[in-house]
């Protein structure tokens, strides 16, 4: 698209313009040039202005806004990204939000998870479990068809998940590796046989990895090169141009009808400031980017704009390394998370905008979560902790010792989030009112994953007193999840980054990850929950809700699924109810 | 003289191989690695024999020396590696960027160059005056500026509130503009950052072009053709600028190559797809190919940018061309 001779021409005409620019002040002796741009600077002292600017309500002339209710006139949206996501397969996307939700545009998933974020029946209309929770036979829909228009079958997701075991890819990879046999007795059925009874199945793989048509992907060996994205999703991806945008068109024989978007353009917008001022000119009418709290207000009272807030399920905890002293004693860790007030983190933080976390994990808005369970905060009884453990302050410095040393941590925090070093330093201040000293130290994101979780390998140890960390919404979703935080043998627990380590907790866990009757699993859930709030491996902070900005006249049929968002299959299905 | 020259050859091949070894070391040197961009997320579930296999697809499982000297045989036929976060060879990629970068840049460079000297040259001339000091204080504001708080500023007022120009791009998406509409396109695309990297970029040459001027208006020749009754305006350009010139050329080889580094914040806050940018999220990923392709780009660009320094000064300064003869014929 770029050839060197319109690249030179143009480079000319620059240089011409620049040329004529500056033809005009000549050194007169006489005329004291004014300094041009002075007088404007001093009034944009507000920096942050692009955001904070009074709104223009009108969108330029020159971007049509579409009109809504005709139904003969085609809905084009566009709506922003920030990162690139490269050729947009299961082993090119970039990030899990949104890369993977862009993925769910043009391919399918056999589950899919409702408005509820509960696995429901999808591509395969129906499902059964052997009595023995080990066997998963499937039954797909016969009028799926690729968007090249071969049919959607039973040996695709056979290949799919052969493909996911053999060519390692973290999130796809993983929930396919037990499997013991997937055998497919007609075009329409699936039959997959587990090692051992496993209740996340459900979650990851069926309403998680994206099947493949096996006629596009059989003959290649190297998956990161595909750039064909031939999928069955309601959508199909019509151009993509690198670190520029993606163009999707509505897929007309879409099983589940055709989507409301006939065209959804994605530009890639890197600075989230400009992706604002952007959705202000009109240039783009929504965006995957949350609002940060400071800017709700200012969009909520926007006209033609609506923003929409539910709950979010990604998590803000502060981590302990509990194999290293003092934070391997529970009454220490316990200490400090009496000491938190996390509802005013959440106020100061989140201006609100967030629910106050459980310490047992579990998020309050979930189905599986006890009401028993309940955050406290204690400055006295937290006192009374650490004078029970004889760590008193005998110098007077404000800070208690253990034989002779003071109690101190580095607390460390991603450089790049702003909210989190916040929150960081409110937990320092408020530690310091219980006698224990946290040095908030902010790092570059590899550099902390790479003393936090080497190689994000949580076998291979840790080095790091204190960290402000999180996890992305999906780790919610699925309730059994929790105990990979947990677990002590790294195989099972691999997100224990912080190294804990309970016999009881362990238990529970094992009895967890097989248990297949859902209420037997509420009942383990609840018990471990409690165990977690009690043991705090972890003081979970808060869940920030998610806000949604989006102009109305473009598109307003959004679903909002819980802790996840509105970028999702469903918002472009509207009337679909899985 | 072609002593001298094999001799310069030899001091930039030194300096390259330098440079070729420190962006090898130095990527690697940083804690973290690729393994998060080529295993995707939860990278954690995998087992050490998938880690290890995903390392091992990209040759990173070799001993560092291997590494290097397979690094050194594909960079002399050419090859600079493939991108482990964008899965295509680093050619294409910067193939892509490198037109807008040097866009942006060149252009910026030859417009802050022409107000620079040119306000410079005339604040000096005027030395103490009202004019001298109010240029002065005003491009060490300008100096001040952070770049990306100029973009925003420019966005918000000729975006936002006044809708004149794009917020974002280098070209408007999901089109097909041909000829002349294009280019007026990207022209338009390109005022904002061009703008914005003007303004953080020319208070340097400003200063520099201020100083040199002073130095020489305080020669003797000046007072000489200021008797003789030369025109003012003559005296300005052909005694006094010409003379001034050399500094400021130093300071305009250095800029560009400087210039790919300030364009990072601009091309990040306008969203313009140049290789600023793509050093910045290579440093994220730990992309390591994509880091030593591009400091080598870089490194090259200042060498070529001293080449052409050293080129320039005998025919600017009729010194230095006799010393470089001297230097060649003995």
């Amino acid at each position: 698209m770029f050839t060197s001779r319109r690249f030179i021409a143009l480079f000319i005409l620059t240089a011409l313009l620049a040329l004529a620019a500056c033809a005009a002040p000549t050194p007169e002796p006489t005329k004291a040039p004014p300094p041009p741009a002075a007088t404007s600077v001093p009034a944009a002292t507000s920096a942050p202005a692009a955001t904070a600017a009074p709104v223009a309500t009108k969108a330029p002339e020159a971007t049509k806004p579409p009109v809504p209710t005709a139904t003969t006139k085609p809905v084009s949206l566009r709506m922003a990204i920030l990162v690139d996501e490269g050729t947009l397969n299961p082993y090119t996307y970039v990030l899990g939000y949104p890369g993977w939700n862009m993925l769910n545009l043009v391919y399918d998933t056999l589950l899919i998870l409702d408005a509820d974020s509960v696995p429901k029946p999808w591509v395969a209309k129906e499902y059964k479990i052997s009595a023995d929770g080990k066997v998963y036979t499937l039954t797909l829909r016969d009028n799926v068809k690729w968007h090249d228009g071969k049919a959607f079958t039973s040996a695709d997701v056979k290949f799919s998940f052969e493909y996911y075991k053999k060519n390692a890819r973290g999130r796809f990879t993983t929930p396919v590796r037990d499997i013991v046999s997937i055998e497919t007795p007609n075009e329409t059925t699936v039959v997959i046989t587990l090692p051992a009874p496993n209740p996340s199945f459900i979650y990851e793989p069926l309403a998680d990895a994206p099947i493949m048509p096996k006629h596009v992907w059989e003959n290649e060996a190297d998956p990161k090169k595909v750039t064909n994205a031939t999928g069955s999703g309601p959508f199909k991806l019509a151009e993509y141009k690198a670190e520029q945008f993606y163009r999707f068109t509505a897929n007309a024989t879409y099983f589940a009808g055709k989507p409301a978007v006939d065209e959804l353009l994605m530009p890639i917008i890197k600075d989230p400031t400009t992706v604002f001022a952007s959705l202000k000119t009109g240039e783009i009418q929504g965006t995957i980017r949350e609002l940060s709290p400071e800017l709700v207000k200012d969009f909520s009272s926007a006209a033609d704009m609506k923003v929409q807030r539910g709950p979010g399920f990604a998590t803000t905890m502060l981590l302990f390394n509990s194999e290293r002293a003092p934070w391997d004693k529970k009454e220490v860790r316990q200490a400090v998370g009496l000491a938190i007030d996390t509802q005013k983190l959440v106020d100061t933080v989140l201006l609100g905008f967030g629910t106050a976390g459980n310490p047992g994990w579990i998020h309050p808005q979930s189905a599986f979560h006890d009401p028993a369970v309940k955050a406290e905060f204690n400055v006295t009884k937290a006192k009374t902790l650490l004078d029970g453990l004889g760590y008193k302050d005998s110098n007077n410095d404000g800070i208690r010792e253990i034989a002779g040393k003071n109690i101190e941590g580095t607390l460390l925090v991603y450089s790049n989030n702003p909210q989190r070093i916040r929150a960081a330093e409110l937990i320092a201040a408020a530690v310091k009112e219980i006698g224990i000293s946290f040095k908030v130290t902010a790092l570059e994101v590899n550099s902390l994953d790479a003393k936090v979780w080497p190689d994000f390998d949580v076998a291979k140890g840790r080095d790091f007193d204190l960290s402000m960390w999180g996890w992305s919404a999906p780790v919610q979703v699925n309730p059994v999840r929790m105990v990979q935080l947990v677990h002590s043998d790294p195989k099972v627990g691999n997100s224990n980054v912080g190294g804990y380590k309970n016999p009881a907790v362990d238990k529970l866990g094992e009895e967890l990850r097989v248990t297949t009757d859902a209420e037997k699993q509420k009942t383990i859930v609840r018990q471990m929950e409690a165990l977690i709030a009690q043991e705090m491996p972890f003081v979970l902070l808060y869940y920030a809700d998610g806000n949604y900005v989006y102009r109305t006249a473009a598109y307003d049929k959004w679903v909002y699924q819980k802790g996840q968002g509105i970028f999702n299959k469903l918002s472009f299905l509207p009337g679909v109810k899985p | 003289m072609s002593r001298f020259i094999i001799g310069k050859i030899g001091q930039y091949a030194i300096v390259l191989w330098i440079a070729v070894t420190l962006n090898f070391a130095l990527p690697r040197l940083m804690p973290g690695n690729p393994l998060a961009l080529l295993a995707g997320e939860e990278v954690g579930m995998l087992t050490t024999q998938q880690r290890t296999q995903l390392m091992a697809n990209v040759g990173l499982d070799q001993p560092l020396p291997a590494q290097y000297l397979r690094y050194l045989q594909n960079l002399l036929r050419g090859d600079l590696g493939y991108s482990f976060q964008k899965n295509k060879p680093i050619t294409a990629i910067l193939a892509d960027r490198l037109p807008w970068t040097l866009l942006l840049t060149v252009s910026s460079l030859l417009l802050s160059t022409l107000i620079g000297v040119t306000l410079g040259a005339a604040a000096a001339w005027q030395r103490g005056g009202r004019r001298d000091v109010g240029l002065l204080g005003f491009f060490v504001f300008l100096e001040s500026l952070p770049s990306f708080w100029v973009g925003m500023l420019l966005v918000a007022l000729f975006a936002v509130q006044f809708p004149i120009f794009p917020t974002f791009g280098a070209v408007t998406p999901w089109t097909s503009l041909e000829g002349m509409a294009w280019v007026e396109d990207v022209l338009r695309h390109l005022v904002l950052p061009l703008t914005t990297l003007t303004i953080v970029s020319v208070s340097g040459t400003f200063i520099v072009s201020r100083y040199s001027m002073l130095a020489v208006l305080g020669e003797d020749y000046i007072i000489v053709a200021r008797s003789k009754g030369l025109r003012e305006r003559a005296i300005l350009f052909r005694h006094a600028l010409r003379n001034a010139l050399l500094p400021i050329a130093t300071v305009f080889t250095l800029n560009l190559a400087f210039a790919f580094g300030g364009a990072t914040v601009v091309e990040t806050v306008f969203s313009y797809p140049g290789v600023g940018r793509l050093v910045y999220e290579a440093v994220l990923n730990r992309d390591y190919p994509v880091l030593q392709a591009a400091f080598l780009m870089i490194t090259v660009i200042v060498v070529i940018a001293n080449i052409l320094a050293d080129a320039a000064y005998p025919f600017l300064d009729p010194r230095v061309r006799h010393a470089a003869t001297r230097g060649g014929t003995r």
